[in-house]
């Protein structure tokens, strides 16, 4: 990156000072908000994981299905860990920008300034990977189904 | 989305209220979906321009347009929550209804 930018040109006007605020407000909001959700899928974690392995255990689900979750469940826990500690990491970000830009701007503390825009960069960052990684599950999930119907097409044209 | 387009297109054709109806929630949907990557790409070029020219009145625009953003989907999830509580309220409504007809 090329840093010509000058520090005497940018100054904070009253302006971004109230956007800030109401930013700030929202964020610690979708914190609040991250936190419960958190909260809630976690509960549901502790029934949905011994339904998983009842169901498996009863074979009431389709065979394929039913193998790979008898299988590979812990797979399928860790991975709901995963994006649950994906959706807690997101709102933690957004409670240390809102409280950060709040002491920056209360207190005019440098340090708390710098924090809040790192901790909202760190918000950004994770929402993007996790952006990129559902994108790229969707097209991967389209490639099996593409071939799987493909294979399926093909046995039913023996017959 | 493109599913909802082709199906709100077919539906009118068909020449019912029920078309319009599609018609009019698919463009509150694209709007709802238009606004916050709208105020996201504002904010982002905005404050790209601040720091590589030092323009102040673009820095300044560039927050406006992030707190423009949080305030849309603040207000979004508000509404959708209290959607969620209205339809609960209705389904148990319903439930109950139900079970003091039989």
């Amino acid at each position: 990156m090329e840093s010509n930018f000058n520090n005497g040109d940018l100054r904070v006007t009253p302006g971004m000072e109230t956007n800030w605020r109401i930013t700030s407000k929202w964020a610690m909001f979708f914190a609040v908000l991250g936190f419960i959700v958190t909260g809630l899928y976690l509960l549901s974690a502790l029934a949905i994981i011994p339904a998983l392995r009842m169901m498996a255990a009863m074979g009431t689900l389709p065979e394929p299905v039913n193998s790979l979750i008898g299988s590979f469940s812990w797979v399928i826990v860790l991975l709901y860990l995963g994006a649950l500690a994906c959706v807690f990491l997101l709102a933690l970000y957004h409670l240390r920008f809102s409280n950060s830009i709040n002491r920056a701007l209360n207190f005019t503390d440098q340090n708390a300034f710098a924090n809040a825009w790192l901790n909202l960069r760190n918000h950004f960052r994770l929402y993007g990977i996790m952006t990129i990684t559902f994108i790229a599950l969707y097209l991967i999930m389209l490639v099996a189904v593409l071939i799987f119907v493909g294979r399926m097409t093909d046995t039913g044209a023996n017959y | 989305m493109l599913g909802m387009f082709f199906g709100g297109l077919m539906s009118v054709n068909s020449g019912t209220a029920e078309g319009m109806v599609v018609v009019v929630l698919l463009f509150l949907y694209a709007a709802l979906l238009f606004f916050p990557a709208w105020y996201y790409y504002k904010f982002s070029t905005l404050t790209k321009l601040a720091i590589n020219t030092g323009d102040n009145n673009a820095l300044e625009d560039g927050f406006d347009y992030l707190k423009r953003f949080y305030k849309f989907i603040g207000i979004l999830v508000i509404v959708v929550i209290a959607l969620y509580v209205l339809f609960l309220i209705f389904g148990i409504a319903m439930l109950t209804n139900m079970r003091s007809t039989f």
